[in-house]
């Protein structure tokens, strides 16, 4: 199996596989493929109210599409940005965010994880990431730039709630709103914001994809 | 303070505070910070101004985050676009596209200035922001930027929602309603104002009101809107 990055504004990956070889993704953001490399479906976890409301509020969907060689397909996310193809090792964890993951190998094991919001209006429910234990290769787009930190244990950074695109599940996530200053006011005109705190590797990436303008 | 330009897809800013040193954003643009630099607020308008505003269809800010102390800030504009740095001797006055600032020195002054251009069968106000110096402003483009420096009395026509930044001493003669104009002018004014109006004529209506502007002075243009 081979992954090959096609750069530009909008990047895509284009995966050739081999015979019996499969990758899985959304079905929704494969751009083409060869006549020879058939679709199948994987389910993913949860019952189907679990389904539902992940398909409700996160817009996750049901099911992941798997993509078998012979052949070559290519995946897009329609968005400006960068692409990394990342090794998990046997039984690392490593959790991405919803709407970033382009495909990764048939071997990953793949569930979900969710990050609880503030509640706070506009922030009623928090997000879901993908959870991905290796062995294999994720491919993941970051929308604008990535940015990736390695934190020691007990390291914390606080970073915007839509900056988050990948971390280890090692690395602890805890939501909170980050007041302007004291007083009544300072708490009452806060903005959400996560502290992640090590050991583990994070990506962070420079447009948060709800704020997307161009 | 010291900054670096990270990336060129969507251009984050990395500022390195030191000591007592401070800079004023909308909170929103943070991408990330050490836990160690603290986060006051900075009012910028009443609130009175505030709600005149928003019912005027702008959504103006009412305050700013102020981030003080040692550490990093990350400040991202969530779109791709040139940043731009632009210092500002004692006393002198830029205006800037509102919602184009990245982050400004704390010394600098602030506050919002609302232009009106409503004529006869027209109704158009200009949001900007006015910093005035000293210290330094980052602003961020859509797309790219280009500086023009005119000469007393140089004139230029720039769609408005293409007008960046530009100095106080640029001014701003008139504002132009491109042909056709169905929301800000009608009939023959608008006929007669595209005649000296050359700009874009076949852009979509939202591109079809133009500023003259003139110098002396500085106008940054940016490519996209």
């Amino acid at each position: 199996m081979k992954f090959e990055t096609l750069n530009g504004y909008v990047p895509a990956v284009l995966v050739t596989l081999n015979e019996g070889e499969s990758v899985f993704a959304e079905h929704g953001i494969m751009l083409y493929k060869d006549q020879s490399v058939t679709v199948g479906r994987r389910s993913i976890g949860g019952n189907f109210l679990e389904k539902m409301e992940r398909k409700g509020l996160g817009d996750i969907p049901f099911i992941v599409a798997e993509f078998k060689g012979p052949g070559s397909v290519a995946f897009s996310r329609d968005g400006k940005g960068e692409i990394r193809d990342i090794e998990i090792p046997a039984g690392v964890t490593m959790d991405v965010a919803e709407g970033s993951l382009l495909c990764a190998t048939d071997s990953i094991k793949y569930d979900m994880y969710y990050i609880k919001g503030t509640m706070r209006l506009g922030r009623m429910v928090g997000r879901w990431m993908d959870r991905l234990t290796g062995p294999g290769t994720a491919v993941i787009h970051g929308y604008g730039n990535i940015i990736s930190f390695n934190l020691d244990n007990g390291e914390s950074i606080v970073v915007d709630y839509g900056a988050l695109l990948m971390k280890h599940s090692t690395v602890r996530e805890r939501t909170f709103n980050q007041p302007l200053g004291h007083g009544l006011m300072g708490h009452v005109e806060s903005f959400e914001v996560l502290e992640l705190t090590g050991p583990g590797s994070i990506m962070l990436q420079s447009i948060d994809p709800h704020n997307e303008t161009i | 303070m010291k900054t670096d330009f990270i990336g060129d897809t969507a251009p984050v800013v990395l500022v390195k505070l030191e000591g007592d040193e401070k800079i004023y954003l909308d909170n929103d643009l943070m991408l990330y910070k050490d836990p160690a630099v603290k986060v006051n607020r900075k009012i910028t308008t009443s609130l009175t101004n505030r709600i005149i505003t928003h019912a005027e269809g702008i959504q103006s800010e009412r305050y700013f985050a102020v981030f003080e102390g040692e550490g990093h800030v990350a400040i991202s504009h969530d779109k791709p676009g040139e940043c731009r740095a632009i210092t500002l001797d004692q006393n002198s006055v830029v205006y800037v596209r509102w919602q184009s600032l990245l982050f400004a020195q704390d010394s600098v002054g602030y506050q919002p200035n609302m232009r009106n251009y409503s004529k006869f069968m027209t109704n158009f106000i200009l949001p900007l922001e006015e910093f005035r110096g000293p210290g330094t402003i980052y602003v961020q483009a859509f797309g790219n930027a280009f500086q023009f420096n005119l000469n007393p009395g140089e004139v230029l026509d720039v769609p408005v929602n293409n007008l960046l930044l530009f100095d106080a001493t640029v001014g701003i003669s008139d504002i132009l309603f491109l042909f056709p104009y169905q929301i800000y002018a009608q009939g023959n004014a608008a006929a007669r104002q595209n005649e000296v109006c050359v700009l874009k004529p076949n852009s979509p209506e939202s591109m079809s009101v133009c500023a003259r502007v003139y110098g002396p002075g500085r106008v940054l243009v940016h490519s996209g809107r």
